[in-house]
């Protein structure tokens, strides 16, 4: 099979939602030694496609959650191939529904869509606690925090997590954006967030723009 | 309270089902909701916002009874699937009553079951439900309940004593004084039995249970112990709550199970997918009733479009037709009040639902997502009020052709653009007199001009 057929099997493994295939097509790319960016780049750019399938109601969340899957599947795959210390990701997103709130629509369709751009996602779930987010994003080496609220009464974790990332001089390490219902510009700044998204189809915007602005 | 389940049956059910990642339960909902939709072949009709199908309604019913029975709910503490049979499902269905009566003394008032074109009025639960400030709260809570509502909904807020509220202390500090001054406002109008209906800050077991006592929720009152999207998901917590408040005798209502976007698909997946909630939740925990809210969860300011307004109608119709079971809606829209498009939004929102049979309607002007305080007021509840009375009068069809005129004035890029801004509560009303200033009450009487033209048939 040449190149080009096998990068088209793992794009369509991705288009199809499926995962097994994806893994399939990514042994493939290995045996074919094939070069793993050549991979990943065609992985990425039909989750991308698919972003915008869903920003435009086309498709919905699940296909999203299931793309990403595969994507995953195949990544795993590729890591044989992958030198070790590469990156590979656009960035590492630690995201979470904040602590005591356990409403997590908004947050799952921001975590499937910066899946569906190419971060690195860690997704915490909800009424994640303040230490938590933290322990996590400095396991794996975070570059932003996501929280998310629903209610005005869970809102304040967000300037919790805020103000024990600055206790523990953290805050220059890992970036910060808030979302959630009740969430606005207005109290992202009051507490020190570095980005606010009023809707899930802002965070891959904000994301980028953090991310590009360096440490 | 009628149910079909004891409720230890339902615990034992949540303890022993089979066990199952969170994830893979949703996976089986968006499968098999989709698998419905192929089958019926049923997809949104923009041209018939208002639908008047009635082959179509029952349809969509018997799909979600049966989503029901395959899905059942899901338990988020013991990640176990709480199964239930149609057998079960019927059950249930035949022991709702045909009214059920709420409030006490001369402010008691019968919620009766309606049918799509129903000449009854709907239940009409005037609101806050909104954010409220700290200073004005009952005064708003009050000029609400002197309208011609039939009950009240409590409000909420960021700050308690000038603290913004955080944690299990404030919480339950807040949403006790929430109900409390709920109470005070309908004694000052002089509507002292009038049926509150309490919603706690948080969803948790110890704020619900605080809310219940003489001087706060009474059992001639209701709370609301919801179970959370997408599917059925119960906690215990939920659990918990929503058997002692059976226990103390009053009302408990439940809220909607699907969104559009998520786990529903498209609209057309959410229909079935909130009928099913709606068994589910009338089998297992046997709410009073039922809260239903249709929205696009990918970005709110899409929620006024007439693929969703297809939804919240043919939803509502099937409901209607084929159960006694309570449903109340909203009147929330992407605008906030004090604007052109919050009454128009508003007019689309009343004509979807009340020819479409439901039993409760909220006269409220909360926006869907409300960013800011005090986005309500009486005028808006009258608003609200003034067109159900209206509503009742019309055939589907007609509703129809209302609800299409608006939203020719909202093209999707429109509302892609943002929430429409209004005005809050002290930029449309003196906070003395609490009366209307006068130019909110000139819009007012121009949007009634506006909207009659349309074809909705005010009493004046």
């Amino acid at each position: 099979m040449s190149e080009g057929e096998i990068l088209e099997k793992l794009r369509q493994s991705i288009f199809n939602y499926d995962a097994e295939a994806a893994a399939k097509a990514a042994n493939e790319a290995v045996e074919a030694k094939i070069d793993f960016r050549k991979a990943l780049e065609v992985l990425t750019e039909a989750l991308r496609s698919l972003g915008e399938k869903f920003s435009q109601g086309e498709i919905y969340l699940p296909h999203l959650v299931m793309a990403a899957d595969a994507m995953e599947r195949a990544t795993k795959v590729l890591q044989a191939i992958i030198p070790k210390g590469e990156k590979i990701g656009r960035g590492k997103i630690v995201i979470g529904t904040i602590q005591g709130d356990i409403h997590d629509i908004g947050k799952n369709i921001v975590s499937a869509i910066l899946r569906s751009a190419g971060f690195e996602v860690y997704d915490l779930g909800k009424d994640v606690s303040i230490e938590r987010f933290i322990e996590k994003a400095q396991e794996v080496g975070a570059d932003i925090i996501a929280s998310s609220a629903l209610m005005s009464v869970t809102m304040p974790q967000q300037k919790v997590l805020e103000d024990e990332l600055k206790r523990l001089g953290l805050k220059g390490k890992f970036k910060t954006i808030v979302g959630g219902g009740p969430v606005t510009q207005e109290w992202a700044d009051e507490i020190g967030a570095n980005g606010f998204g009023r809707t899930a189809l802002d965070a891959v915007k904000i994301v980028e723009k953090l991310l590009s602005q360096g440490g | 309270m009628v149910r079909i389940l004891d409720y230890l049956e339902v615990v034992d059910r949540a303890m022993t089902g089979e066990r199952i990642d969170e994830k893979e339960y949703e996976m089986r909902v968006f499968k098999n909701i989709q698998e419905f939709v192929r089958e019926l072949k049923i997809k949104p009709d923009p041209e018939n916002p208002v639908p008047s199908d009635d082959s179509l309604a029952d349809e969509v019913f018997e799909a979600g009874l049966m989503l029901a029975e395959r899905i059942g709910a899901y338990c988020l503490d013991t990640k176990r699937v709480v199964k239930i049979t149609e057998d079960e499902i019927r059950g249930a269905l035949k022991k709702i009553p045909e009214k059920i009566t709420v409030g006490a003394g001369k402010d008691a008032r019968d919620i009766v079951a309606r049918r799509p074109e129903d000449g009854k009025l709907p239940h009409i639960i005037g609101a806050g439900a909104t954010p409220l400030s700290e200073d004005l709260h009952v005064k708003i809570m009050y000029s609400i309940a002197l309208e011609q509502i039939d009950s009240i909904h409590s409000s909420n807020m960021y700050k308690i004593n000038g603290r913004r509220i955080v944690g299990m202390p404030l919480e339950v500090y807040g949403t006790r004084r929430a109900i409390e001054w709920a109470r005070e406002a309908i004694r000052r109008a002089g509507k002292p039995g009038m049926y509150i209906l309490g919603y706690p800050l948080n969803m948790r077991a110890y704020v619900i249970n605080s809310m219940l006592d003489w001087e706060h929720i009474r059992p001639t009152d209701g709370v609301c112990c919801s179970h959370l999207p997408e599917g059925f998901k119960l906690e215990y917590d939920v659990l918990t709550a929503t058997h002692t408040a059976h226990e103390y005798g009053c009302y408990v209502f439940d809220h909607t199970s699907g969104h559009v976007g998520m786990y529903s698909g498209g609209p057309e997946g959410v229909v079935i997918h909130n009928v099913a909630g709606v068994l589910i939740g009338q089998t297992l925990l046997g709410y009073d009733w039922v809260f239903l809210t249709v929205i696009y969860a990918l970005d709110t300011q899409l929620n006024d479009t007439p693929e969703i307004f297809w939804a919240k109608s043919l939803l509502s119709q099937a409901l209607a037709r084929n159960t006694k079971v309570k449903f109340h809606a909203t009147r929330q829209a992407g605008s906030e009040p004090g604007c052109r498009e919050w009454f128009l939004q508003a007019t689309q929102l009343v004509l979807t639902w009340v020819p479409a049979g439901v039993t409760i309607f909220q006269a409220d002007g909360r926006p869907t997502a409300p960013r800011r305080e005090n986005l309500c007021g009486p005028l808006e509840s009258r608003w609200c009020v003034e067109l159900i009375r209206a509503a009742t009068k019309l055939r589907r069809e007609e509703a129809n052709e209302v609800v299409k005129k608006i939203s020719a004035l909202f093209p999707k890029e429109k509302l892609r653009q943002g929430q429409f801004r209004g005005r809050s509560f002290e930029e449309s009303y003196d906070t003395t007199t609490l009366k209307p200033k006068k130019d909110h009450l000139e819009l007012y009487e121009n949007m009634k001009k506006e909207v009659a033209d349309l074809g909705v048939p005010f009493s004046w």
